[in-house]
């Protein structure tokens, strides 16, 4: 007599052996069965049931991506943060074979929800053969991001110091304001190379620059202990001080402690020997310490110039009252014209530094309404201040921004807000709406899918 | 289809388990004569290149490092070893149309994978039978019809069309297997009840191969001319049930018999238990064969038939074997009782159902496929069906490929019977409008036609104009299928409610065109979406030689 429920079971084994024969780890191979039962699970946005198979290892992440972005169409309007459930399928996919899996979904072929596609667009670049990365950045994309990913890729892979500048200077050069696209991490150098590198930026692009190249500033930093060593060196072997570009390699200076949170004794004592050796940095090197963020910092290097001696009165003996008793702090703005005071005429970086410091002032509300409403001798001066104090909470800022806006309806303003939501690609239905009204053509950009 | 007729009229029969080819010779008197089954040239299992074969085993073995390609016996010999689980592989026509994808791994490095989809192993296939007509024939053979089950939906027609193409065939025509065995029978002298005016000439057609199972009830008429005329009154939902099954109940039997003796496999690796329960499967399907035949010619010797015992023996595992394992005709009836009480009949059962007939209203059934011959086959449909419905077996190794090169000659020529199929488009197309699926023409649309579809905005804030077409045969989203589309540039904002009209034609061809006038936009949809030449040059597998001479 034959034991009928264990053939039949046996055959279940058997043939679930012969389905992951293919595999080790995973599977690939999905019966038609199951991709109905996916698109079913598709089109009802029941996206755990799916992220479940892939966690439970019942199918590869790659067949469940494939079938998934097949199937996109089916997909229904969700929020981002539901979508946000598909993505561990595609987080865990093998990079060259989703780059493949993903060719239809970039080339809007399959209706694919837009949201979805922005979520795969970074992970998509990511794996892209670097040809293809090469060809955006060299022509463009409306996504900053996706230029972003494919920069950082590119430099990646250059492991020459003279070829690595040239081709970071070319995009800073393209893409002049993006911040994103300064982001540049070059720790896979090898040690001479980087050597080598931070030498040729230092003396092209801080030393011999015209302007202050924040892009390449930003590189020099994170080369920390090494790049310091290279401006103080470069100050001490200084006679005189009088070229403006030797203050920049002083802000280099101040830079690396600006945001260092320690009690550093070495920079301490570098900093305090540079003081001694030459009287002429003195004056900057003095105003430089307003910056730093921890006033201890600040207040021991003071300690440790006056050992030494500081100029008795004017504006050095001013900013050391300040550092000592520490009421430099806080700019106090009761009124816009407060603020119009303390940034008129002052680089866009203190625009920025002022925004942060009004983002916690009290009366910040009333405050920030009132930029929209009044007629400013300077209106181009409070607007690019609006914009900047929006960046420091977009997604909270814009929509209130836009409330205001709605009243005066400025031109001028409208078109930066436009700019910013572009950079931003903000997407609360205030925004969508703001954009769709004032500028369809920026509008199909942002919420379009045009390549 | 064509218009200059191929020196060679070329029909596959694309199996789960095999694959033939027939080809009728130029034009002649008598195209039946010149209707043979060839070779495909293929390495046995002993390696020996061979060129007499009129089958091709549906099994492949990759060995990536060389960049070469087995298909065919030895591939199946690799595959039975076990030995290369990771590089073998069979079955695929049960996964066609679908997303599945084979990892391959080198043989000698790991770590640097294929993946490999099943248009792409189908291919593979084709392209062994291309290539063996060519170096038989010494010239290119560049248009075949391809069969394919009666049940194959859209995606996997469309599949195994571009299988083919990728096989290097430039036209192609897929036709349904059942279609094919009635034609060649037709073709060959069958012996039809034709027009019978008790039972309006309804037929079941029976086609069991290794891996699917397809039932259709046909009325069948003889016209004037002595062509059939074919009306498909009802079509079983597609079944993937085959020989492949009775292989792994068999082997079950096997595998559970070994256990009792010996330890489960179940605590040895992934690749140890692939390696055996491959084995097993390939040493059940050869015992399958040899057990069928012995019990076939017993059938009227009940006294024999009782007697009747195998005994089997072979190495499951390296110095493990099974050994005098004893199979009756009565132990195979219980082995196999959950297939042949309901597996097999549950098809019959359903497409009589949807024909609105009784059983006893089917005059014939027409049994074909590669399992046709099974002893528990006929003997299950004789039992269900009653012994007044006369079984009508027709040739199961090549009536499709000859039934398919008869139609590939009938595209041309008008000397051979013809079968006269209703021409009727299988799916509705629908339009995605916002989140709703809405109708824009339905399957009842002649080709040569042209319409108007209004498609009214669903929202406001729209950033694009989205056309994108399904095909399905109702209205339930998961059930339909892409077809094609386009996003349209907008040059104006548009509102809610605002209507846009779509003008569309549906060809000669069955592609269809849009226009859409308020946008100037133009858009055409071809219905099939073949590959297209870059795809196919491009294609991995081209860079892969198969069974090297």
């Amino acid at each position: 007599m034959i034991d009928r429920d264990l053939i039949t079971k046996t055959v279940e084994r058997i043939r679930e052996a012969l389905n992951r024969r293919f595999e080790k780890n995973a599977e690939l191979y999905i019966s038609n069965q199951d991709i109905q039962k996916i698109k079913n699970l598709l089109w009802t946005s029941s996206f755990e049931t799916i992220a479940k198979w892939s966690q439970m290892q019942r199918y590869s992440p790659e067949i469940l991506a494939k079938v998934i972005l097949k199937n996109a169409w089916l997909i229904q309007a969700v929020s981002p943060r539901k979508m946000e459930r598909l993505m561990p399928v595609f987080n865990n996919c093998n990079p060259k074979l989703f780059s493949e899996i993903m060719k239809e979904v970039i080339e809007n072929k399959i209706d694919t929800p837009l949201n979805l596609v922005r979520m795969l667009e970074p992970l998509y670049y990511d794996s892209v053969e670097m040809e293809k990365c090469q060809q955006i950045l060299d022509n463009g994309h409306n996504d900053i991001k996706i230029l972003e990913i494919c920069f950082r890729r590119i430099i990646k892979r250059i492991s020459f110091a003279e070829e690595l500048y040239e081709e970071i200077k070319k995009y800073f050069g393209m893409y002049p304001e993006s911040e994103n696209i300064r982001e540049v991490d070059v720790s896979h150098l090898k040690t001479e190379q980087q050597k080598l590198f931070l030498n040729t930026i230092f003396k092209n692009e801080i030393i011999d620059s015209d302007t202050d190249q924040w892009g390449w500033i930003d590189i020099f930093n994170k080369f920390g202990q090494t790049a310091f060593d290279l401006a103080i060196n470069y100050l001490s072997g200084l006679s005189e001080f009088r070229n403006p570009n030797q203050k920049r390699v002083v802000n280099l200076i101040i830079a690396r402690i600006v945001n260092s949170d320690e009690n550093n004794q070495l920079f301490t004592k570098q900093i305090v020997e540079l003081y001694e050796i030459n009287p002429s940095i003195r004056f900057s090197l003095t105003l430089g310490l307003r910056k730093i963020r921890t006033r201890q910092i600040a207040q021991n290097l003071v300690k440790e110039f006056q050992e030494i001696g500081i100029p008795e009165g004017g504006r050095i003996q001013d900013v050391v009252n300040e550092i000592e008793t520490g009421e430099r702090d806080e700019l106090i703005i009761q009124t816009v014209d407060d603020i119009f005071d303390e940034i008129n005429g002052r680089p866009h970086r203190h625009l920025r530094y002022v925004s942060r410091i009004f983002m916690r002032n009290e009366r910040f509300n009333t405050l920030f309404g009132q930029l929209f409403s009044k007629n400013y001798c300077n209106e181009e001066l409070i607007q690019k201040f609006v914009i900047e104090v929006i960046k420091n909470d977009g997604n909270r800022l814009i929509d209130i921004a836009l409330t205001h806006w709605k009243k005066e309806q400025k031109e001028t303003l409208r078109d930066r807000l436009l700019n910013l939501i572009k950079e931003e690609r903000f997407g609360s239905s205030n925004v969508k709406e703001f954009v769709f009204e004032n500028d369809f053509e920026v509008y199909k950009t942002i919420y379009g899918r045009g390549m | 289809m064509l218009s200059k007729p191929p020196p060679y009229f070329c029909g596959i029969d694309l199996g789960t388990t095999n694959s033939t080819v027939s080809v009728i010779r130029l034009e002649s008197d008598d195209p039946m004569k010149k209707l043979e089954t060839r070779p495909i040239y293929q390495r046995d299992e002993n390696y020996r290149f061979n060129k007499t074969t009129e089958y091709l085993p549906s099994c492949i073995y990759f060995d990536l490092d060389n960049r070469r390609v087995f298909t065919g016996k030895y591939a199946k010999s690799i595959y039975a070893s076990g030995n290369k689980p990771m590089q073998t592989i069979r079955s695929v026509k049960t996964r066609i149309g679908g997303e599945s994808l084979i990892e391959v791994p080198k043989i000698n490095n790991i770590e640097d994978v294929q993946y490999i989809d099943i248009v792409q192993c189908s291919a593979l296939f084709l392209k062994t039978v291309r290539q063996s007509l060519k170096d038989q024939f010494n010239q290119e053979i560049d248009e075949a019809v391809i069969t394919v089950p009666a049940a194959f939906n859209t995606d996997e027609r469309q599949a195994t069309k571009n299988a083919a193409l990728l096989a290097g065939f430039r036209k192609v025509e897929i036709l349904d297997e059942p279609t094919a065995t009635l034609l060649y029978y037709l073709n060959s002298g069958g012996d039809f009840l034709l027009n019978d005016s008790v039972n309006d000439g309804y037929k079941l057609v029976y086609d069991i191969g290794g891996g699917t199972l397809d039932v259709s009830i046909a009325r069948v008429l003889e016209d004037s001319s002595g062509d059939l005329e074919t009306d498909i009154v009802a079509r079983s939902p597609r079944m993937d049930l085959g020989g492949d099954d009775f292989d792994q109940y068999l082997a079950a039997y096997f595998l559970s018999e070994f256990e009792k003796a010996r330890k489960s496999i179940e605590d040895r690796t992934k690749e140890d238990q692939s390696q055996i329960i491959a084995r097993i499967v390939s040493q059940a399907e050869k015992e399958k064969i040899e057990m069928n035949e012995a019990i076939k010619q017993k059938l009227h010797n009940p006294r024999r038939l009782e007697t009747y015992k195998r005994y089997v023996d072979f190495e499951v595992v390296s110095g493990m074997y099974i050994q005098d394992l004893t199979v009756t005709k009565k132990i195979l009836d219980e082995i196999y009782s959950d297939l042949v009480s309901t597996e097999i009949i549950k098809p019959v059962e359903q497409t009589l159902k949807y024909a609105e007939l009784q059983k006893e209203q089917i005059s014939e059934v027409i049994i074909t496929g590669g399992m046709s011959g099974y002893y528990a086959v006929e003997e299950s449909l004789t039992r269900f069906m009653g012994a007044n419905t006369k079984l009508i077996p027709i040739d199961s190794v090549a009536s499709v490929s000859k039934g398919a090169a008869i139609h590939h000659y009938n595209l041309y020529y008008e000397k051979l019977k013809k079968i006269k199929l209703k021409d009727r488009m299988s799916d509705d197309t629908y339009i995605k409008v916002g989140n709703e699926f809405k109708m824009f023409f339905p399957r009842t649309t002649e080709p040569n036609t042209t319409g108007t579809f209004e498609y009214v905005v669903p929202e406001d804030g729209l950033a694009e104009f989205s056309v994108f077409l399904y095909y399905g045969i109702n209205d339930k989203p998961d059930n339909l299928t892409k077809l094609a589309g386009k996003f349209f540039p907008l040059k104006q904002r548009l509102k809610k409610d605002q209507s846009i009209h779509i003008k569309w034609t549906l060809d000669k061809d069955k592609i269809i065109s849009i226009e859409i006038l308020e946008l100037d936009g133009k858009l055409t949809i071809q219905k099939d979406q073949n590959y297209i030449s870059d795809e196919i040059e491009s294609n991995f597998i081209q860079t892969l030689e198969i069974n090297p001479v």
